[in-house]
């Protein structure tokens, strides 16, 4: 369940307001501790985002700068900055590092755009000398403008605010097929997979390393960066689901390449007579992959069938070089049926649900085309045939399916449709009016009260409105 | 609102975790961090059972694991392997657990997906690196993983009693009941031979006719007094067992027209027990479904116990699961039975043990024998009778049957904090809990008998009077500072019996014991070690909230909670009396926004309000009234000199703005909890001089010196002596549940639509959507990466 977000400020006025203060002129001291007061307020209220944290932090060190004497000690101001600055680049990399293994603060940082030497000076101010005076006041100044560029202004004005420099996700082709041809090479002479076991290990958790990198870049692609916070119930939960599935729809995409799970020479590409399978090598070096992802991913194997059957029921022609050519095709339905068949035998509950899933997506792309003849139509209802196996409960769609050719159709809008749905939530509303027996015990205990002094029940004059807005009574 | 998908994953999820005790991570060296490898809340199936070998052998069997692992990883041609790999090693673990939850997942196959879509959902991931986890008093954002001794299973069958009309079940009316000193209301009454069992969910009053019953590790004998059964799904339910029907009938006889051969047989009555309490399914809506029992009834037990929301369970069912006595616990709780002379029983472990489940129960025996029993609460995250962030003094005089949120109680002595952690000020609290053991030993121990009977007219009871023993429940925060706040507790409070949860986590780690465990200079008599609980194979609803969602609904309840007025209410608050405020009903028909609200004059009213909490030195007065709008605040009772009325000299910076200041100091201290205590909650829903938004009609007229505030605390308290004149405003902040309303609409999702009737832009505080731009969020802490060494 999704909630709102509790905020320190009322309105944005108050944001902009708070923005101008610090923004509006550089030299301007007590507007600048207008703002420091503003914020050490919200803070008392609730948890500030980070970016305004920071904001508190470095207008603080700064303010206190300007007042600074020279007889001062130095080493004060220097770790007031020093501390401002490590704690913003630290909280902004550390949410978004979202895989099972560290990257380097480095790549994150370049991937929401914070400039490196930030990066470069939190080090230096964490692990080696105390950088100067001179560079700490710099980044200081800097840090002010990037929170402005991405951070208040965004937020204030949404349609204006610059494009956060994103870099692009990097290709996960080249890992895959290092991958594979480590693979290979293993599978055919198995006395050498301890030599490779070891490289083989790394390259996996570049891929699982890549898809935080995809992750990351998910919530760049949304518009924001910072995750949501944990006192929030399930919305941080709801959000990484889509993150995460975003994440793996691109793995996907990568791993149904040529070359990939469907070998590239068309010969390989024809699975054994027997089963329904992909071709044995091509299991023996994907499924540890396979496996090993879906161990931090539960929801992958969904994800590749539901990309599979997408692509599978994809009507749109016009790259394609040969059209008699279905090897590739048929291997990717065996993939889907492999995955399904042999998939959650780890998780018998699951097997049920997945085989449920994969037949209604089937059946709704199948239905769909219903007469458009799409290309990949033998292959799906081959597909289909072979899933719903021995399973009678599904024996009569599958039927109607194969003998029906009427298209579906899409009904034309009409005004009276509005008032069979109104008419129809109306009545859904009466059903829960009737369900819904409220009880209240206490309103009839309203014995006279004597209140403390100051203290009155406001009763029939106030009428109810938000927490944080002031009723006046007259 | 969650997908198919979801639910699937996460039906999987719970269904990989034996896997996952081969898997749980891949990298070997990872074993060396026990937090590494700790990621999933839910069950953990895979482990347990080690744990009570001797270590040798433990060490012995983690090693194979390990090796089990790398085999696993060489052997990447062949993956399928894994199955063998998790036979070999949770053979010895659950086959019977296989068994059970076998059984039940046929049952309850249908609901499965069903549930898992509308409450929430169980962790989804077998790996999460930045799932927030609020935990009760603790440091360390992680949860552990609770590798825990074995227990008994919990029994298959809930209920072996089988109703049968006019058998074994009647039902009463009123007027049969005259005879008899119980509520007259309709009810029904149950014959049970002994050791049969019966599991009742939902609300109930419970009174036992005949014989003796126990109920949550408790035993209960023939009393006229009901006790009122919360049982929701959110905690292990109570199996009713009949132990045995020797035992004085009670005063009065039972119509013979119902044909009740009394002689035999151990009866109780259970009767209606309306309280509105489901209602809290609505405002908090993690909740929602945790109250519906209906559909896991048996068809033909539905309206045989003919009590409304009260349901008859007969079997295990997915989502809920019985209370489960462990037998070191039994033991422990047996050990105290004897002891007549009161004591100080100090409960103390890590988090998730069970020490707020022991203390309970420990409360709930000691009941038996006492008159009343005092609670010493120090764990400031997940307090038993009052809202998080105080410690309380409460002087409990029935059993308590329910989750914390079910017993909302005025304290009879309570200091805020302000925090769901001492860690920002730790010296504070320890002073705290010093002045609440103080008032204890002067005016509870022993109490003056006179006072008892005042507002009681339970004369009859044969339990001791004139003693009160304290029950001390610590926070689980046990390593670095907080270990050493529990050892000074402990120092304080000086008990006479310590009961302390050891888990195999502590023994693995003997630094931590070293550095944090020093021995208390006071030794106790008793020392009792305790099993911690286990975490539930069947991953049952309670399991799957987290202490942020307990916390949440806990405050809540205590916002919508109608308390009965003090008998006394003219006494002095410095002596503190002896009275148990309990709610008797909730009021969740209004959500708070639409509650009509105390108006309050605080040129009047209020002599002080202090901000605690780090970095609240820096509100100044200018600003307050912000930090104060929409707060959650703290009403004390003050009698020492130092929170009297403000000195005239406040400064009011900009005076045009603010009529009157509000009393306020910057960077004061909070009241001495030597002459002050805490009432309860209260709710600033708005401030006068500053309403953010346009006020929806009418001009703003009235008092400009007035704020508007929701608090259960009777009104009678708050001008007690010299009235609740100071207000507390710590960290924690109103869920946001309670700045929604519900009532909106008659659908579940009306208050989607706004709040009071106004657009969400025109609703302060509340912001759609994730924050646009970079770091609009809360900061994030995360200690579980794997670093380049463990690559």
């Amino acid at each position: 369940m999704i909630l709102p977000r509790r905020v320190p400020w009322a309105t944005l006025a108050e944001l902009d307001q708070l923005c101008s203060w610090i923004y509006a002129d550089k030299a301007d001291f007590d507007s600048k501790l207008l703002a420091i007061h503003r914020l050490s307020a919200w803070r008392a209220i609730t948890y500030l985002p980070h970016a305004l944290e920071s904001t508190l932090a470095l207008l603080v060190s700064i303010t206190r700068d300007d007042i600074a004497h020279d007889t001062d000690h130095s080493l004060f101001l220097r770790q007031s900055y020093a501390a401002a600055i490590i704690r913003l680049v630290n909280g902004f990399v550390d949410p978004l590092q979202l895989g099972a293994y560290a990257r380097s603060i480095a790549s994150i940082a370049n991937q929401i755009g914070l400039p490196q030497w930030l990066v470069e000076l939190r080090h230096a101010a964490t692990h080696e000398d105390l950088p100067s005076l001179e560079l700490l006041r710099e980044a200081a100044v800097q840090s002010l403008n990037w929170l402005l560029h991405h951070y208040f202004l965004p937020i204030l004005n949404p349609s204006s605010a610059v494009e956060p420099r994103q870099a692009p996700l990097q290709s996960l082709g080249p890992l895959l097929k290092q991958y594979k041809s480590l693979c290979k090479i293993t599978t055919r002479d198995v006395s050498l997979s301890s030599a490779y076991k070891s490289s083989i290990t790394a390259l996996v958790r570049s891929i699982e390393r890549w898809i935080s990198e995809a992750k990351v870049a998910a919530n760049l692609a949304a518009g924001d960066v910072g995750w949501v916070v944990g006192s929030q119930y399930d919305s941080a939960f709801s959000d990484d689901h889509e993150k995460e599935q975003w994440a793996l729809e691109k793995l996907c995409d990568a791993l149904l390449e040529k070359g990939a799970l469907v070998p590239l020479s068309r010969k390989k590409r024809v699975g054994p007579s027997d089963t329904f399978y992909p071709p044995a090598t091509s299991i023996q070096i994907w499924s540890p992959l396979l496996h090993h992802l879906q161990e931090f991913h539960p929801e992958l194997p969904s994800i590749v069938c539901g990309r599979i059957i997408a692509f599978l029921s994809d009507r749109d022609e016009t790259n394609d070089e040969n059209k008699s050519d279905t090897t590739f095709e048929t291997c990717l339905a065996r993939w889907v049926f492999w995955v399904v068949d042999t998939w959650p035998s780890n998780s018998q509950v699951d097997d049920r649900n997945l085989r449920q899933e994969v037949v209604i997506n089937l059946m709704q792309a199948l239905g769909r085309n219903l007469g458009n003849g799409f290309r990949n139509h033998k292959i799906a209802i081959d597909l289909l045939q072979r899933l719903c196996h021995s399973r009678p409960e599904w024996e009569s769609p599958l039927n109607m399916l194969l003998q029906s050719s009427t298209p579906y159709r899409h009904i034309e809008w009409q005004n009276g449709h509005m008032d069979t749905m109104d008419e129809r939530l109306e009545r859904l509303q009466t059903l829960h009016q009737e369900s819904e027996t409220c009880v209240d015990t206490s309103s009839s205990e309203d014995v006279i009260q004597t209140y403390a002094s100051g203290w009155k029940l406001l009763n029939t004059t106030w009428k109810p409105c938000p927490i944080g807005v002031h009723w006046a009574t007259v | 609102m969650l997908s198919a998908i979801a639910a699937r994953k996460a039906a999987q999820a719970a269904a990989r975790t034996n896997a996952e005790s081969a898997l749980e991570s891949p990298t070997p060296a990872a074993e060396e961090h026990e937090e590494v490898e700790v990621v999933e809340p839910a069950s953990v199936v895979g482990k347990r059972k080690l744990t009570d070998r001797p270590s040798g052998t433990r060490r012995r069997e983690r090693q194979q694991k390990k090796k089990a692992k790398r085999y696993f990883l060489e052997d990447k041609a062949d993956f399928r392997t894994q199955q063998d790999v998790i036979i070999v090693k949770s053979d010895s673990d659950s086959v019977s657990n296989s068994d059970v939850s076998d059984e039940y997942t046929d049952i309850n196959l249908a609901d499965e997906d069903e549930l898992m879509g509308e409450v929430r959902a169980p962790p989804k991931r077998a790996w999460s690196p930045s799932m927030p986890v609020l935990d009760s008093s603790d440091e360390e954002s992680i949860i552990e993983e609770n590798e825990s001794l074995s227990q008994s299973l919990p029994p298959r069958s809930l209920s072996t009693f089988h109703p049968i009309r006019g058998q074994n079940l009647f039902y009463v009316s009123p007027n049969q009941l005259s005879s008899l000193k119980v509520p007259q209301k309709n009810g029904t009454i149950l014959k049970l031979s002994p050791e049969e069992t019966i599991c009742i969910a939902g609300t109930y009053m419970l009174t036992v006719l005949q014989g003796t019953i126990s109920i949550l590790g408790t035993l209960l004998t023939v009393s006229p007094k009901p006790h009122n059964i919360y049982a929701f799904k959110s905690s292990p339910l109570p199996v009713i067992t009949a132990v045995s029907s020797e035992s004085t009938l009670l005063q009065g006889t039972i119509p013979t027209e119902l044909g009740i051969s009394m002689p035999s047989g151990i009866v109780v009555m259970i009767q209606e027990l309306q309280t509105g309490v489901e209602g809290l399914g609505r405002v908090c809506k993690v909740f929602h479904g945790v109250f519906d029992f209906a559909r896991y009834e048996d068809q033909e037990d539905r309206q045989m116990l003919n009590v409304n929301g009260a349901y008859l369970l007969r079997n295990l069912g997915k989502d809920y699961e019985p209370y489960v006595l462990p037998t070191s616990w039994e033991k422990a709780l047996e050990n105290t039975s004897s002891t007549t002379a009161g004591g100080v029983y100090l409960v103390k472990g890590a988090k998730k043990s069970g020490k707020s489940t022991f203390a309970r129960t420990l409360l709930n025996h000691l009941l038996n024998r006492f008159e009343r029993v005092a609670y010493l609460e120090c764990d400031l995250g997940q307090s038993e009778f009052t809202p998080a962030g105080m410690v309380a003094l409460n002087i409990v005089n029935a059993p308590c049957f329910g989750p914390p949120f079910t017993h909302p109680t005025i304290p009879n002595a309570a200091h805020y904090i302000g925090a769901t952690s001492p860690r920002s000020s730790p010296s504070h609290y320890l002073s705290c809990i010093q002045a609440l053991f103080r008032s204890y030993e002067l005016d509870v121990q022993t109490p003056i008998v006179s006072n008892i009977f005042s507002g009681s007219d339970d004369v009859t009871t044969d339990r001791i009077l004139d003693t009160i023993p304290l029950v001390v429940n610590t926070m689980g925060w046990n390593k670095g500072l907080g270990a050493d706040l529990t050892r000074k507790i402990q120092d304080t409070v000086q008990p006479s019996h310590v009961f302390e949860f050891v888990s195999s986590q502590t023994t693995e780690n003997p630094d931590w014991r070293d550095e944090s465990n020093q021995p208390p200079t006071f030794e106790p008599q008793v020392h009792t070690l305790l099993d911690p609980i286990i975490p539930s194979p069947s991953n049952p609803l309670h399991t799957r909230y987290t202490a942020a969602d307990h916390r949440a609904l806990n405050i809540l309840s205590h916002l919508h909670a109608v308390l009965p007025s003090p008998s006394s209410p003219e006494s002095d608050p410095s002596i503190l009396s002896l009275e148990q405020l309990v709610a008797t009903s909730w009021r969740t028909s209004l959500s708070l926004c639409s509650q009509p609200p105390y108006a309050v004059d605080w040129t009047k009213a209020i002599d002080r309000i202090v901000l605690v909490g780090s970095g609240t030195e820096d509100v100044v007065p200018s600003e307050v009234g912000r930090v104060l709008n929409g707060a959650l605040v703290a009403v004390v009772t003050s009698w020492g000199d130092d929170m009297g009325p403000p000195e005239r000299d406040l400064i009011n910076p900009n005076g045009e703005d603010v009529p009157a200041p509000i009393p306020y100091n910057q960077g004061s201290s909070p009241p001495s909890p030597t002459s002050s205590t805490c009432l309860g909650l209260a709710l600033i829903r708005s401030l006068s001089h500053f309403s953010p938004l346009a006020v929806p009609l009418g001009p703003t007229l009235g008092t400009s010196t007035e704020l508007h505030l929701l608090t259960h605390i009777p009104p009678s308290l708050l001008h007690r002596g010299n009235g609740a004149r100071v207000f507390v405003k710590g960290e924690i902040e109103l869920p946001i549940w309670g700045m929604l309303d519900y009532s909106v609409g008659m659908r579940d999702d009306g208050w989607k639509s706004g709040v009071a009737g106004l657009e969400w832009s025109r609703v302060p505080y509340l912001r759609w959507g994730k924050g646009e731009g970079v770091g609009a969020d809360k900061r994030r802490v995360r200690r579980n990466l794997m670093r380049k060494g463990q690559m």
